[in-house]
């Protein structure tokens, strides 16, 4: 470390501070050489040819800032900044990026703020796009501190710099920064003048630029949507020449754009209600709906929902989109079935007529749900449960329903887990009786699935069915099931299974569990209780019973089995049944007074002598656990 | 101002030239690991203790709080990683060169620094100190979670030292974790190679192979041709760099082949055994298996040699590119084995602009 | 997309200085049998060349040696001896002072011609890439000696060009077949014997333009040899070395593979050129590892590092192959 030599590269005189590590913090050290050693080292640090420590230095920049304090952060650090920004590589670049964003504080407040825009400049024009974007939300943050004055001399020429620049990576930083001033800027001639410059990007030569200019006009008319008023109708003449220019551009990665845009400009108008432009552009939404390149049908059908519903005042254009859409359910393109299959039931509530709904939308359903592409026919299953409070219940039963249940037996796990995820809302209108029979094999299928993630899934679904199927159904069928999953070789799905028998003791009672569950659970097979993982997650799984079913259970069943395993030639059994005491009393704590004797019998002595076991960690729970139980009887 | 150092191209390559089989040549390789600073540098085993580390109140609470931290993929300070290396010295210093291991224990092979995945691993095996685990070394090196998953696992240790069982891999070295990452990896995280100093002298402690209920021998590489019985490996003198040659070094460094006899190992170091010497030596010793890690395997873990021997791997996608699965051995009190196969974790967002793709050849 | 291609020059040429500076290149047989001289010398005065004019490039390379893993080492060795031994055996086989032609598609910065151009006075090469590279290269070359006596006094002014006697780097876009022709016409013959080299080259072009422009290319020269290297996506099931290898350049490099999957194993790599060709030859590079290099030579590769990876090696290296065609 030679901050010596780098005191004398800044030209100033110093002694004190300059013996390499204990220059910080030397006592005796003079004022200056104190302040000047962050600067110092900082120099050093991002001189380091490992740019581990380049980066490392400039993630301590906000220290070092403070160390100096405004007024040298100002005159000393910003400076030596902005010529770092110019040559280093795009890991310590975004590093600067982002802290610079956050800098305004250090420098001495808003008043200077404009200092950090050459920099941020710099840092905007690279070609790594991490770094543009970091500098360029670091921009946004800086204008928001930026009084009127400001922004005017300073941050929208820096605009007009970068959207006028040779490089197309400055001009695509550009349109990300027109947000910060738009609904600033009050004066209509010089918002004119911006958005005449936006316009110039949206015709950019190079796709990059219109790009991102598609991108980010959503955001400035949205801006233009929260203040009603600010717009002008020439303004809208720009963005509608934007928006003309957009969906007619020849490169499908920026026509798509357009989709986005012209929801914002609905909204615009909806909220204006204004609706003399809606004719028109319903037709450049069926147009982008209609449109050759798949991606932009693609970005449509995303979108549809969003989009149809700025037309719902009127129920004819509503229904003008209503074969469009269905065109979109037989498109060619996968990706476009997989994007329009979650709208059928947002779609059908804009058309309303439940009759509509049943004639034209469900034979799409029902294609849908054969689809070539399982990840159509997942997409489908994730939402289409909802059509059922859309048409009538005896519909429902009819047409409905037989599709669900044959996408129950989809062979892709992720369609049946989509529709098991969303049965509540069918039980609602029909009940799930209609359904059991094909839930079963679906749910023993998934819980049979090679991926354990899969099988987890299904029983973090059991408790909400065991709620609608009720207990008797639930025993005759599913109980079983719920008890084989404890046996599971995943660790993950075993501790599932017992927090579900838990959840399932919480809806059917402690009597059902003590007589459904854990009677059989000590039942279970000798054999099987050979081996310890068996005999670890049986314990566990009584264990976690204990606070939901009633003190007798617990007493008179639970209890009896975890001093059984007390002396289990296992240590890791020992100590789980050390920490399943604590949990036994907790819940007779109540009733500590009945259960005295018991307490002092079977909980107490046992963890006594565990305390003096041969395993060192059956001891340390042990001892854990007697000084919780005593706190617990205190 | 001048950022660009000057030093020439020539100079820079040289002067990372890379480490060799001669220890005298590696000594000079970074600034950091030079010849006045070599093994023991660090200090953590200056002021080793006569008996085992017992646990008390205050570092059980303090390790619990390491592991709850390193948990969440976070690192330990450099203060905190001292410390922790201190007491793994006075845990491992007692710990024999055939460590004995009571059933039941769940065997894991290479970790290599893919710390979700050893999250995962824990899912699917259970959470230690719950179950028992043994692991076969190569914790560090290749992934990049190589401090956070080695700080984990020794904090484990020192915290459940009957739990647990860290053994030592060919990676658990000075030499080769500066050819794989592990020195890098220090230096990215901390500014200084001090961590990796550290851990690589706490390397030195680490037992070298166990020996599961007296049947089955665990180890990271194989066999080596001095060594003939379990006992020849108990008067080994373990507390050292991993030799070049050798009989540590071949424990560490060999692999069984198709082939009989001893071979030559494609690897720059060890030798390949076969299904003759396997039986001969679970002959001669009363073993019932090898258990050993050291090689990819596609399905995590491969028998050979007739069942004498078994791979397990539990590095699923192998440095994010070999599309493998991983696996872990549940070896339970009645010697029943039953392998758990898994893939990869979800993998949360990697830090983004130091793009850190597998290397590829493009 | 195009600059994702560009930028993973910089991976090959750090792959090579790393080679280099462990000692894994030059080997015996590139200076015995291809007769190639200060191999080490040349490769880093082009480093040299490229600090000057590029911090970012620089640093990539500087960073890529100082973590340059066996593997890598490896996998760039054998890549590299392998095709400067086909191009060797291909100088062989010409008459003595007929003319040869080479042309490299997707250059980067290969210094190969050096090399070669120096041996052989009749051949002419051709080296095309984008325009980028093309243009920090041509100013590297123009801005040394050790280029500059062996490719000849640069002829124009164009500072993003070389072109002298025997020697043309030009920027081309090889999606453009029409555009790579128009070069050819003017600077090549279709009557002399030809080497066409694409090093990680065709993987990155498209399917329907990438069987355009071998086509073209075999019909535009009458007779030729065609070496090619580039990654396969493997074609068992199990095997997932080339989703995953798509999936994480796409992520983090913003690079496409589209034909990765498609020829996916040797085979399949071999047909595109087996229509207009009189015979083909493929192998991986593991194959080449395990039948060319001679146990000595494995040896002195064990003894620069240790490889701890093999296993590893053999998954990379089976999943890259180099074909030579000949028509």
């Amino acid at each position: 470390m030679s901050d010596n030599k780098m005191a004398e590269k800044d030209g100033r005189s110093k002694k004190e501070a300059t013996s390499s590590d204990s220059g910080a913090t030397d006592p005796n050290g003079v004022q200056n050489g104190e302040d000047l050693y962050p600067l110092a080292l900082l120099m050093d640090e991002l001189k380091h040819d490992d740019i581990g420590n380049r980066v490392e230095a400039m993630k301590k920049l906000d220290t070092i800032a403070i160390a100096l304090g405004p007024q040298r952060a100002r005159d000393e650090l910003v400076p030596f900044l902005t010529e770092v920004a110019q040559d280093d590589e795009d890991e310590v670049f975004a590093v600067l990026a982002e802290q610079l964003g956050k800098f305004v504080p250090f420098i001495g407040g808003s008043k200077f703020a404009t200092l950090l825009l050459p920099a941020l400049e710099i840092l905007a024009s690279t070609e790594e796009t991490l770094v543009r974007d970091k500098a360029v939300e670091s921009l946004n943050n800086v204008a928001q501190e930026l009084s009127e004055d400001q922004l005017f001399h300073d941050f929208i020429p820096l605009i007009e710099h970068l959207a006028t620049a040779d490089w197309f990576s400055s001009k695509v930083s550009s349109c990300g920064l027109f947000r910060s001033v738009l609904a600033r800027v009050k004066d209509d001639k010089f918002r004119k003048e911006l958005l005449a410059l936006y316009l110039q990007l949206v015709q950019d030569e190079t796709p990059m630029v219109r790009r991102a200019a598609g991108k980010n006009l959503p955001v400035l008319i949205d801006l233009l949507t929260q203040n009603p008023d600010l717009s002008t109708s020439d303004d809208w003449d720009y963005i509608s020449n934007m928006f003309q220019k957009i969906i007619g551009d020849t490169q499908d990665s920026v026509k798509f754009l357009a989709v986005d845009v012209l929801v914002s400009i609905l909204k615009f108008f909806n909220k204006k209600n204004d609706t003399t432009h809606a004719k028109d552009l319903l037709r450049s939404a069926i147009q982008l709906i209609t449109d050759e390149a798949w991606r932009v049908r693609y970005m449509a059908a995303e979108r549809f929902e969003d989009l149809a519903s700025q037309f719902k005042s009127n129920p004819q254009y509503i229904d003008e989109l209503s074969g469009p859409f269905l065109a979109l359910c037989e498109d060619n393109e996968s990706d476009v079935r997989k994007g329009v299959a979650k709208q059928l039931p947002g779609f059908s509530k804009l058309l309303g007529d439940p009759q509509v709904v049943l004639k034209k939308v469900l034979p799409a359903v029902q294609n849908l749900s054969m689809d070539e592409s399982e990840l159509v026919r997942a997409s489908l299953a994730s939402e289409i449960t909802n059509l059922a409070p859309l048409i009538p219940k005896q519909d429902a039963i009819d047409s409905l329903i037989p599709i669900l249940l044959n996408m129950l037996k989809d062979e892709y796990p992720d369609v049946r887990l989509n529709i098991i995820a969303k049965l509540k809302v069918v039980n609602e209108v029909v009940g799930i009786d209609l359904l059991s029979e094909s839930l079963l094999p679906a749910i023993t299928e998934l819980a049979k699935d090679v991926n354990w993630r899969v099988r987890m899934a299904i029983i973090d679904y059991i408790p909400l069915l065991a709620e609608q199927l009720g207990v008797e159904f639930f025993d005759q069928q599913l109980g079983d099931l719920c008890l084989s999953w404890l046996w599971d070789t995943v660790y993950s799905i075993r501790s599932a299974a017992v927090v579900n028998l838990k959840n399932l003791t919480k809806i059917f009672g402690s009597d059902w569990s003590s007589e459904k569950i854990i009677s059989r659970l000590l039942k279970s097979d000798s054999q099987l209780l050979e081996n310890f993982v068996y005999r670890i997650t049986l314990l566990s799984a009584l264990t976690e019973l204990v606070p939901v079913v009633s003190a007798e259970v617990t007493t008179q069943k639970i209890l009896p089995f975890i001093n059984h395993l007390a002396d289990d030639a296992v240590p890791n059994i020992r100590f789980n049944v050390a920490q399943s005491y604590v949990v036994v009393l907790e819940s007779l704590r109540a009733d500590k007074d009945k259960y005295k004797e018991l307490i002092n019998r079977s909980i107490l002595s046992s963890l006594e002598k565990l305390r003096e076991d041969s395993d060192i960690d059956v001891r340390y729970f042990a001892n854990r656990s007697l000084e919780r139980c005593q706190a617990l009887l205190a | 101002m001048e950022i660009d150092n000057d030093v020439a191209m020539q100079d820079v390559t040289e002067e990372r030239l890379d480490p060799t089989l001669d220890e005298d040549a590696s000594a000079e390789l970074h600034d950091g690991a030079n010849s006045s600073e070599g093994p023991g540098a660090s200090g953590i085993a200056d002021h080793k203790a006569s008996k085992p580390l017992q646990l008390d109140a205050g570092n059980i609470g303090q390790l619990d709080q390491w592991i709850e931290h390193l948990g969440k993929c976070q690192v330990l300070s450099e203060e905190d990683v001292a410390r922790l290396c201190k007491m793994a010295v006075d845990v491992l210093q007692f710990e024999e060169n055939v460590q004995p291991v009571n059933v039941p224990v769940t065997i894991c092979g290479d970790v290599h620094g893919q710390f979700h995945d050893l999250m995962e691993l824990f899912k699917i095996g259970g959470p230690c100190p719950d179950t028992n685990y043994l692991f076969m070394g190569d914790y560090v090196d290749r992934g990049y979670y190589s401090v956070e998953t080695v700080s984990y696992l020794v904090a484990m240790k020192v915290r459940y030292p009957k739990r647990i069982t860290i053994l030592r891999g060919n990676h658990e070295s000075r030499q080769i974790t500066q050819v794989y990452g592990f020195y890098d990896e220090c230096l990215r995280k901390y500014g200084s190679a001090n961590v990796w100093k550290m851990f690589t002298d706490l390397f030195d402690y680490f037992p070298i192979t166990a020996l599961v209920d007296n049947k089955v021998f665990c180890l990271h590489g194989g066999l080596s041709p001095m060594i003939e019985t379990v006992d020849q490996v108990r008067e080994l003198n373990r507390i050292q760099e991993v030799p070049h040659e050798g009989p540590m070094c071949d424990l560490l460094w060999s692999d069984p082949d198709d082939r009989g006899g001893w071979g030559i190992s494609p690897r720059g170091a060890g030798f390949t055994f076969g299904q003759d010497i396997s039986e001969q030596f679970n002959h001669t010793n009363d073993l019932s298996l090898i258990a050993r890690a050291h090689q990819l395997v596609m399905e995590g873990y491969a028998w050979s040699h007739q069942q004498n021997v078994v791979t397990i791997f539990s590095a699923p996608n192998y440095c994010y590119r070999c599309g493998n699965q991983a696996a872990i051995m549940e070896f339970d009190e009645n010697h029943n084995r039953q392998f758990l196969q898994y893939d990869p974790s979800m993998r949360p967002g990697e830090p983004t602009v130091s793009r850190k793709t597998p290397d590829y050849f493009l | 997309m195009d600059r994702a291609v560009q930028q993973t020059d910089y991976d090959a040429f750090s792959c090579k200085i790393s080679a280099i500076a462990k000692k894994y290149l030059p080997c015996q047989k590139q200076v015995e049998y291809c007769g190639m001289e200060d191999y080490a010398a040349l490769h880093m005065a082009y480093g040299q060349g490229l600090k000057a004019l590029s911090r970012r490039a620089y640093g990539k390379i500087q960073k890529a040696v100082n973590s340059g893993l066996p593997l890598m080492n490896y996998g760039t060795y054998l890549r590299t001896l392998a095709v400067d031994v086909e191009i060797m055996s291909f100088l062989k086989q010409v008459p003595k002072n007929s003319k040869v032609q080479i042309v490299n598609l997707g250059c980067g910065s290969d210094l190969r011609m050096i090399h070669f151009m120096s041996q052989y006075p009749q051949l002419t090469w051709v080296d095309l890439d984008y325009s980028e590279s093309v243009s920090v290269k041509a100013k590297i070359l123009k801005s040394n000696d050790c280029f500059l006596k062996t490719l000849g006094p640069p002829q124009n002014t164009d500072d993003a060009e070389y072109v002298s006697d025997r020697y043309l780097l030009r920027s081309c876009n090889l999606n453009i077949v029409e555009n790579l022709l128009d070069i050819l016409k003017e600077f090549t013959y279709p009557d002399v014997q030809t080497l066409v080299l694409t090093e990680c080259v065709l993987c990155y072009v498209k399917l329907p333009q990438s069987q355009r422009l071998i086509h073209e290319m075999m019909s535009f020269y009458q007779t030729g040899t065609w070496v090619s290297y580039d990654p396969i996506g493997g074609e068992k099931k199990a095997d997932k070395f080339g989703s995953i290898m798509q999936a994480n350049l796409r992520e983090a490099r913003q690079l496409e593979l589209p034909t990765l999957m498609v020829f996916n194993s040797p085979a399949k790599y071999s047909q595109r050129f087996e229509d207009n060709s009189k015979s083909t030859e493929i192998r991986t590079m593991w194959q080449y590892y395990v039948q060319e290099i001679t146990d000595v030579e494995k040896n002195r590769l064990k003894s620069l590092q240790f490889l701890d990876e093999i296993e590893e090696v053999e998954i990379v290296l089976s999943h890259y192959v180099l074909l030579k065609a000949i028509w």
